[in-house]
């Protein structure tokens, strides 16, 4: 038997391999720990939520607090500027209406009028094509012209180039007696000049 | 037991408190969600104020752009009797006290009112007194900057006519309180109004506007702008002629107007008097309509063209057709027919006929058309209608139909007389003859036009051809003879330039009858080589001058402006030798 054992081919037996389940401690092992870093990280996070969202919450209060205090002088900037505008269009309509009346024919008829000038009633023609004079110039008088004076009457005329044809009403308003230096005072200054060497012109109104 | 009891107790209250707040629950429920709208709406209408916000009135403007009729703001200036004493107005950065009796004094002055009359005004009981209405820009900006505290004010719309009675005939006037009265202010004023807007805010108990409250109801729509076909230079060159010819003539009332010929546009309709708009109550109710659109009378021997075109496009004559022209026609049926002077029979051509303005020989030559055929061409020109500017008002004159005629006004049409015409139907007989036979309807309002600049033009109606081409040559040439060789044509020459025309000494009817007085007037177009502008004068019951000098100066001086105006050279070619007599 020994022989035969003897004779038996030595071999190492190796030892068996077998699959073998994962032992459940190791899992636990590795889970364990985990959940306890999991909550601590949970913690931390909800921690830094939390303080962000306080942040934020407060950052909220603060930023409109801040726009509505902004918007708030914002508004009483608006209704200012608007004032300011309402104020400046009533100057530009002010304005407006000199230049209108200064401009207006009849003005314009009188001006030339009072600087001596007559309507050329014989207006002569010149050709440059044909180097011709069409007409006798002869020169403009009071006698030989057409209608110089105004005749087209113009309620709105509030302001002329000549200061003698003020109208009276108007002028009225410029002169008042008893509160003299609240009028100085209060008046909106609107003067409109012409170039020295053109009509005199003064504010009216 | 006693545990029991007592849980039982306490479930009891349990119960009663949970329906308590059960019922809150509900009520809380009902206010925030059921009555939420009725209570949001409430606690709104408690700050927010609804405003309408006022479409500023479209201006009307000349062809050249030129304002002849805008807005501008006006201030009611009010008081509030029962708050009125003594006011501290800073001076010079030191506070002055003012007594109401001095602020009084001061706001009359300002305001062009009794001193007397501010002051009973503020006297009372009462939170409402007007001082002035319509206060100018001046003296409300005068007064505002007083800042009183009793005193405010009311802003408003007011029409503002810069150039004053510059084409106030036309352009009309609108009431106190905005409302278009006569005029382009009434008849285009689906095009100068606007859409008023409405939008609501709310309000802060400082009267602040909250912008986020700002919600748009109706958004608002400014009105457009009118553009007339009028040049307003020309329009208060030609006003002053008229008015000039009104003083000279001792007359009613005269008109000057003028066409562009190619396009029938209405350069200037001046009349006198007229109306101006900031101030219609100054001059009398006939004086403040166009009388160039409403007033049709005969005109006269200003329509013997019209007799001699259509016997010229009818080949019944020519302008060198001859006749004899006695000073007294004596008509079949037994009449007579006269001309305006003693005279022994002329033998005249047609084109002498309208140089001497002969009414027998017009009779005879104008006379080989019939009837029928010249009224026919008498509504071609446009007689009896209205033109297409359709004024307010407009007259379409008088043209009755032929087959009513009595033998004498059959005859008498010819000389214009038995017709009636508006000065502008009588401008329009002329651009015809000037525009080669061509009438265009006359243009008055070029259209209107947006805030954006996108113009609408106005409808015109379409062209009539009344003479062949030809025909309408022929007449311009005949017509430039009255002015080269008529008696009184002769006044409206202009020199340098080929002027043609006619004119017209038009009785006046009265009862059955004439009366005494005439309306005089000239017709004329230049350069006659090429047509460009028609000029009509007339002068309604001429006092001092009986016959057309009366209205070819006025002529002459409207008709030069407008050369000088559009710059038309002098003519290079001379009129064509056609005889008015023959032998």
């Amino acid at each position: 038997m020994s022989a035969i054992r003897a004779i038996q081919p030595v071999r190492s037996i190796a030892p068996r391999r077998h699959l073998r389940p994962v032992p459940a401690t190791r899992t636990q092992r590795s889970v364990v720990p985990a959940r306890t870093a999991s909550r601590e990280q949970a913690r931390a996070v909800l921690k830094a939520v939390s303080a962000k969202v306080i942040a934020g919450g407060i950052a909220i209060v603060v930023l409109n607090m801040i726009l509505s205090s902004l918007a708030n002088a914002s508004i009483y900037e608006i209704s200012q500027l608007k004032k300011e505008t309402a104020t400046l269009g009533t100057q530009a309509q002010i304005i407006n209406q000199q230049v209108a009346s200064l401009r207006s024919p009849q003005n314009l008829a009188n001006s030339a009028k009072d600087l001596g000038m007559v309507v050329n009633s014989n207006p002569v023609f010149l050709s440059v094509k044909q180097s011709k004079v069409f007409g006798a110039a002869t020169p403009a008088s009071a006698s030989n012209s057409g209608v110089s004076s105004n005749l087209i009457a113009n309620a709105a005329m509030y302001t002329t180039s000549n200061p003698a044809n003020f109208k009276a009403s108007e002028a009225a308003v410029i002169d008042v007696p008893t509160l003299a230096s609240v009028k100085a005072e209060k008046n909106v200054q609107v003067q409109v000049v012409l170039p020295s060497e053109g009509i005199p012109a003064s504010p009216t109104h | 037991m006693f545990n029991e009891a007592t849980f039982r107790r306490h479930q009891a209250l349990a119960g009663v408190v949970l329906l308590l707040i059960l019922v809150f629950i509900a009520r809380l429920a009902w206010f925030q969600i059921g009555a939420a709208e009725q209570y949001r709406d409430e606690a709104r209408d408690a700050i927010e104020v609804t405003h309408t916000i006022e479409a500023v009135r479209g201006d009307i403007l000349d062809s050249e752009g030129n304002v002849l009729a805008t807005t501008i703001f006006t201030w009611d200036v009010n008081i509030d009797p029962v708050n009125v004493g003594p006011v501290t107005l800073d001076i010079n950065g030191k506070q002055t006290p003012f007594t109401k009796e001095e602020i009084a004094a001061y706001m009359a002055g300002i305001l062009n009112i009794d001193t007397k009359d501010v002051l009973s005004k503020m006297t009372g009981e009462g939170r409402y007194a007007n001082l002035k209405q319509r206060a100018t820009a001046t003296q409300f900006t005068r007064l505002k900057n007083l800042d009183i505290p009793w005193v405010y004010f009311d802003r408003k719309q007011t029409r503002y006519y810069p150039q004053g009675a510059v084409a106030g005939n036309l352009i009309g006037f609108v009431g106190t309180d905005g409302s278009p009265l006569a005029g382009l202010e009434r008849t285009m004023n689906s095009c100068l109004a606007g859409t008023d807007g409405k939008e609501t805010y709310e309000q802060g108990a400082d009267l602040i506007k909250i912008p986020s409250s700002i919600r748009t109801i109706t958004p608002v729509r400014d009105g457009s702008d009118v553009v007339l076909s009028i040049n307003s230079d020309l329009q208060y060159a030609a006003q002053q002629e008229v008015a000039a010819t009104v003083r000279r003539l001792q007359a009613d009332w005269a008109s000057a107007i003028v066409i562009e010929v190619k396009t029938g546009k209405i350069l200037a309709a001046a009349e006198a008097p007229t109306v101006d708009p900031n101030k219609p109550g100054a001059v009398r109710q006939q004086n403040r309509a166009s009388r160039i659109f409403q007033a049709a009378f005969e005109p006269g021997s200003i329509l013997k063209p019209v007799a001699a075109a259509t016997a010229v496009d009818t080949k019944k004559a020519t302008p060198v057709s001859q006749v004899i022209a006695p000073d007294k026609l004596r008509m079949p049926w037994g009449q007579y027919i006269n001309d305006s002077e003693v005279h022994a029979p002329e033998k005249l051509t047609l084109t002498g006929v309208l140089t001497q303005s002969s009414n027998t020989g017009i009779v005879q030559l104008g006379g080989k058309v019939d009837s029928a055929t010249r009224y026919d061409y008498m509504k071609k020109f446009g007689m009896g209608h209205k033109t297409g500017v359709n004024f307010e008002g407009e007259s379409s004159g008088v043209l009755a139909n032929y087959t009513s005629w009595d033998k004498f006004t059959d005859k008498a049409v010819m000389f214009g007389q038995g017709v009636s015409l508006t000065p502008i139907q009588t401008a329009a007989i002329f651009q015809t003859f000037a525009n080669k036979g061509v009438r265009l309807s006359p243009i008055l309002v070029s259209g209107c036009r947006d805030k954006d600049g996108n113009m609408t033009p106005t409808k015109v109606e379409p062209e009539v051809r009344v003479l062949s081409e030809s025909s309408a040559a022929q007449t311009v040439d005949m017509l430039e003879k009255v002015v080269e060789k008529g008696p009184i044509g002769r006044t409206a020459r202009i020199f340098g330039y080929r002027v043609a025309g006619k004119t017209g000494t038009a009785q006046i009817a009265e009862g059955k009858g004439y009366g005494r007085l005439h309306a005089v007037s000239f017709v004329g177009l230049a350069p006659a080589e090429d047509p460009q502008y028609v000029v009509a004068v007339t002068a309604y019951k001429s006092r001092t001058v009986s016959n057309s000098l009366g209205a070819t100066p006025g002529f002459v001086a409207v008709m030069k402006q407008v050369l000088k105006t559009y710059g038309i050279p002098p003519s290079t070619t001379k009129s064509k030798n056609i005889p008015t007599e023959w032998k």
